[in-house]
């Protein structure tokens, strides 16, 4: 008779088959296997299917970096810290306000690693924010091959630095000697446990992180694997960030207040942004404002030619924009005015509030601008993030004095 | 060898528990996927009337169908197939009881990359006899192709040698309708078979430039 109970006398195969856990997520959740022909499949990263990338691309080993204005010299101290960190093969955290210039940060060290032959990978959660920034590095670096990946991009896959959507990381297994990871705290790279997995997956060297509303969990991982973390809390023109007013209006007033204030705005000559909770409400309250004030358009993620209608808003041709959290993070336009309308719904959490306020003032020449919360009531999302603003703005002005 | 099923449900589209037992589920005891997930699919149920047969279109082809089309079909996603019909099962049951099921074709290459043939996965659920006797010989995808040169693909469709229909009740199946070329051509080839009946059920209907 054979030991069939044994567990040592089982095959191997049976031992792994049982307790199966994923090659690319590290996934051993029940509830994620499904079973394809017998055998086990991950359910979790099936939609991550594509081609990955090789590694043959021959590197140049030269870099010239371009820059069109000159870092603050804060900014320069910085950078080199960043630069020192790679050197010595560290992670590193950089914590730093909405406009404070932190993508800048990393040419230097970009730089660094493009000369010395490393592979360079420049990943963000937004589609949107890839194509902007590939434009800059694009830019910044004019003999290197800069190439941008993201969903629907994706033909050519090599090259010296890529700039591409945290999605697409599945495409690089041990790859990237340099990871910077722009936008950590953004949907949907945030509380996705996949995409936390394949960034870990394709990182072979030191990665930089870096957000304006950093939680403490990825402080503490960073800490543990003994990274180092930067903090800046100042604009790069020095000026404070501005501080969200909340404006408390009940039911139809709010529209009444919304009219009211938009008109001021614009009278002004300011551009505004009107962010709403939902697609719908973009659209009905799109509809609704153009009514009383004209020249507005809305812009959220399922609409088409986005790009367009915001470079439209940039000069000049729209007065005014509704959107969605599609805004809520990487644009900048000069002298921009926001109002968050029904800023008490549950998608606004803390930082997202925060990076909403940061849209504005961003520029050297329109530091200032008006950011109000218009709600029914006081959320307590709505509480911290003026509190965080506020206590970021004392740790300026203590520096200062 | 499959480990024991978890004691909890998990839906199969948002892999969470489904804990919001209601009536519906009571009476079908259907459980792939939860309410919500459910919801998101719009039921239209819309009769139409295609090449002179009777047809049905269970759902609306909004954002989540696709989405879960595209799980399953593009992913191989292979556990999700008894999520789009299961909500419907026992009406389905009644309505084509005596039926024999013909899949619309699709080219052997994608079925081999995928590991199954998606048409035949979602509505073997049914359990009603299936009848593969379609075969589509190039690998051209349909959703390629602009209106006009969706209407030439009675050239690329054979019937399976061996195949009989006759006098049988057929019911021609597919995932998707979106011009209805696929199944103007396909019930073309089945008429010159002489079925007794023939039925079409379509899972999503598109909305756009359409023949019926």
């Amino acid at each position: 008779m054979r030991r069939e109970n044994s567990f040592l006398s089982r095959p191997l195969a049976y031992i792994s088959f049982d307790m199966f856990v994923c090659q690319r997520c590290g996934n051993s959740d029940d509830r994620y296997v499904g079973y394809k022909n017998g055998s086990p499949y991950c359910r979790k990263c099936v939609s991550f299917k594509g081609k990955s990338a090789q590694r043959n691309y021959p590197f140049a080993h030269s870099a010239t970096l371009k820059l069109k204005y000159h870092l603050s010299p804060e900014q320069k101290a910085l950078s080199m810290q960043i630069l020192e960190s790679f050197k010595r093969g560290k992670n590193t955290l950089v914590h730093a306000v909405c406009g404070a210039g932190k993508t800048e940060l990393t040419f230097e060290v970009i730089k660094y690693a493009l000369i010395n032959g490393k592979q360079v990978g420049f990943a963000i959660p937004r589609r949107d924010v890839v194509i902007e920034l590939f434009g800059r590095l694009k830019a910044a670096f004019p003999h290197n091959r800069v190439i941008a990946v993201y969903g629907g991009h994706s033909d050519v896959l090599e090259g010296e630095l890529i700039v591409l959507t945290t999605h697409q990381l599945f495409r690089y297994e041990d790859y990237f000697d340099l990871l910077v990871m722009d936008e950590t705290d953004a949907f949907p790279f945030r509380g996705d446990d996949v995409l936390l997995a394949m960034f870990r997956r394709s990182c072979r060297g030191p990665y930089i992180m870096m957000s304006a509303t950093s939680d403490a969990e990825m402080i503490d991982d960073c800490r543990r694997s003994g990274g180092e973390i930067i903090e800046l809390n100042r604009r790069y023109h020095g000026h404070p960030l501005p501080v969200p007013i909340i404006a408390n209006e009940i039911g139809i007033l709010k529209y009444f207040f919304l009219v009211r204030k938009l008109r001021e705005f614009i009278k002004a000559c300011k551009p505004v942004l009107v962010f709403v909770p939902t697609i719908e409400k973009c659209e009905d309250l799109s509809a609704f404002l153009n009514k009383w004030v004209r020249g507005g358009g809305c812009v959220h993620s399922k609409r088409e030619g986005r790009c367009e209608i915001i470079d439209d808003f940039r000069r000049g041709k729209y007065r005014y924009l509704v959107t969605t959290a599609v805004l809520e993070r990487g644009v900048t336009i000069k002298d921009l005015q926001v109002i968050v309308f029904e800023s008490d719904s549950d998608i606004y959490t803390k930082s997202a509030l925060i990076q909403i306020a940061g849209r504005v003032g961003r520029k050297q020449d329109a530091p200032r601008g008006e950011v109000v919360f218009l709600a029914d009531r006081k959320s307590a999302a709505m509480v911290g993030a003026i509190e965080a603003i506020e206590a970021k703005n004392s740790s300026v002005s203590d520096v200062l004095s | 060898m499959r480990r024991s099923k978890p004691k909890i449900a998990v839906c199969r589209m948002c892999f969470l528990d489904i804990r919001d037992i209601n009536l519906h589920h009571l009476l079908f005891e259907s459980g792939a996927i939860c309410q919500k997930c459910q919801d998101q699919f719009r039921t239209i149920m819309l009769s139409f009337v295609i090449f002179g047969v009777k047809g049905l279109a269970l759902y609306d082809y909004n954002e989540a169908m696709r989405s879960a089309l595209y799980k399953f079909k593009g992913c191989g996603d292979i556990e999700l197939a008894p999520a789009f019909l299961d909500y419907h099962r026992l009406f389905l049951k009644a309505r084509y009881h005596g039926y024999t099921i013909i899949p619309a074709p699709s080219h052997a290459s994608h079925d081999e990359e995928r590991g199954f043939n998606h048409v035949k996965m979602i509505f073997s659920l049914l359990k009603l006899p299936i009848a593969d006797c379609l075969i589509k010989t190039s690998d051209v995808k349909q959703a390629d192709l602009s209106f006009d040169e969706r209407q030439n693909i009675r050239a690329r469709l054979e019937w399976r040698i061996g195949q009989s229909i006759e006098g049988k009740k057929v019911l021609l199946v597919d995932d998707v309708i979106t011009t209805g070329a696929t199944i103007k051509a396909c019930l073309e080839l089945i008429r010159e078979h002489k079925p007794k009946m023939v039925r079409v059920l379509v899972m999503a209907r598109t909305k756009g430039e359409t023949l019926i």
